[in-house]
């Protein structure tokens, strides 16, 4: 396993204007966060999916500059563009061939592609993929598993289809221990009572889908009266992270093209207490992963650190992992 | 309760207001750039006060859109590192007293259909932030 970075863990600094691009990339390197780079088309490229021939040369300069290897391109199905009405198959492969296309004109080899689209739509992409030298793969992320609907659909398209291009993006997220502490010490700063937390928690750990959680968890603070924004707030919980168990990743391990290594904090042994990687990382080693792992820190999500110093930490603790594997 | 993106969401944008409209400067609450289609400007209030939202204009990269319009606005992209501006016409406002604005924006992430995304956030963070 190689590792990188995405820039989505910079969203803070990115969303407060206080680097450009090339500043970005060079902060980063100068960190040592690569070899690997991920990029948010629609986060980092104004104009996306349309990169012009310029920005296309000035980023590839740069990765060069910084001796980046471009990993991965996240794409997006905005199937629900239109408020309440979804695209059909037609349209969203239409919407996903110039994100294809920019990929490759941005040197990327893969794209991470998303569950909101069919199957069928990455299949009918096959030959401008094949034409571009291009894998795609939908995230895998919480609450989804190998074994959810949605991945099921994948997986038997893929069989059919049988490509090496196909692939799929596992998000260590979907394989959490715990809900993160500091995520819960935020909700704590804003006088989320603790009894909601504590039910929330219990709510969090079972093996439910987020649908059922989210019912579950309004039956029960019901008696509380708690307003609509606090179940709200809470109820996120169960969307970003959930609790599989590691060895869930073993049966797709040939499929995967490239790991999203999502993490939240650490603790004061170097450990993330939400998701164990002690357990996670060795399991990809043995099988044989090569491809790169993107540091993907969301405390974005509820802190206002710029998180470069959380990817630092990040890279360490699989340096250590890995090491030892 | 505030979301990463509520101290940043809204300050007044003096040089655009006038007596009777009010402008306000708007961020994307959000991660990366989404199409207007998605974006509701959806509450506006002063000192507490409902102010209707009634003819108001959201203003990006030049182009002037009507709130009514923005459903339909597929192809338009709120760049996340851009501003937009507000305009609304409010009987009786004073640019010299504005204080203690409210918004409150909804975004329909496109790739995640069942969501809402709620975000709302007052001037009164121009003292603090």
């Amino acid at each position: 396993m190689k590792t990188g970075a995405t820039l989505y863990a910079f969203t803070n600094a990115w969303h407060r204007r206080e680097l450009t691009l090339p500043q970005l990339l060079a902060k980063v390197a100068a960190l040592g966060l690569g070899p690997g780079l991920e990029v948010i088309g629609y986060q980092t490229f104004r104009g996306f999916p349309h990169v012009s021939d310029d920005d296309a040369a000035r980023f590839k300069d740069l990765v060069a500059e910084h001796g980046f290897t471009p990993s991965c391109l996240s794409i997006n199905a905005d199937m629900a563009i239109r408020r309440g009405t979804m695209m059909s198959i037609e349209e969203a492969v239409a919407y996903h061939v110039p994100q294809i296309e920019a990929a490759a004109k941005l040197g990327f080899p893969l794209v991470r592609c998303q569950f909101a689209a069919p199957a069928e739509v990455l299949v009918r992409l096959l030959p401008l993929a094949e034409k571009l030298g291009i894998r795609m793969g939908p995230e895998i992320h919480a609450p989804l598993g190998p074994n959810s609907p949605p991945v099921l659909a994948y997986r038997e398209a893929y069989a059919k289809a049988n490509s090496p291009l196909l692939g799929f993006i596992p998000d260590f997220g979907a394989t959490a221990r715990a809900v993160p502490p500091s995520y819960l010490d935020s909700l704590r700063a804003q006088g989320m009572p603790e009894v909601l937390m504590q039910i929330a928690l219990e709510v969090w750990a079972l093996p439910k889908d987020p649908g059922f959680k989210r019912g579950e968890f309004a039956r029960r603070v019901e008696p509380f009266k708690a307003p609509p924004e606090v179940v709200s707030a809470l109820s996120v919980m169960f969307n970003i992270l959930s609790p599989g168990q590691p060895d869930m990743w073993d049966e797709l391990m040939p499929q995967v093209i490239h790991v999203h290594g999502k993490f939240y904090d650490f603790d004061e042994n170097g450990s993330e207490p939400a998701i164990p990687y002690e357990e996670i990382l060795p399991r990809f080693e043995r099988a044989g992963y090569q491809g790169f792992m993107s540091s993907e820190w969301e405390g974005h999500m509820y802190s206002p650190d710029a998180g470069f110093d959380f990817v630092v930490k990040h890279q360490a603790l699989a340096r250590r992992i890995l090491a030892a594997a | 309760m505030k979301n990463t993106f509520s101290d940043a969401l809204v300050r007044l944008a003096p040089a655009a207001c006038r007596p009777g409209h009010l402008a306000l400067d708007v961020r994307l609450p959000w991660y990366r750039t989404l199409p207007l289609s998605v974006v509701e400007i959806a509450a506006l209030d002063i000192a507490g006060q409902a102010v209707p939202l009634t003819g108001a204009t959201l203003e990006l990269e030049g182009h002037s859109h009507a709130l009514a319009d923005m459903p339909a606005l597929t192809t338009v992209q709120w760049f996340v590192q851009d501003s937009a501006t507000l305009h609304v016409d409010v009987a009786g406002f004073d640019p010299a007293a504005a204080k203690d604005i409210g918004l409150l924006v909804k975004l329909y992430p496109p790739y995640i259909p069942m969501l809402v995304w709620v975000t709302r956030g007052t001037t009164a963070q121009e003292a603090t932030a």
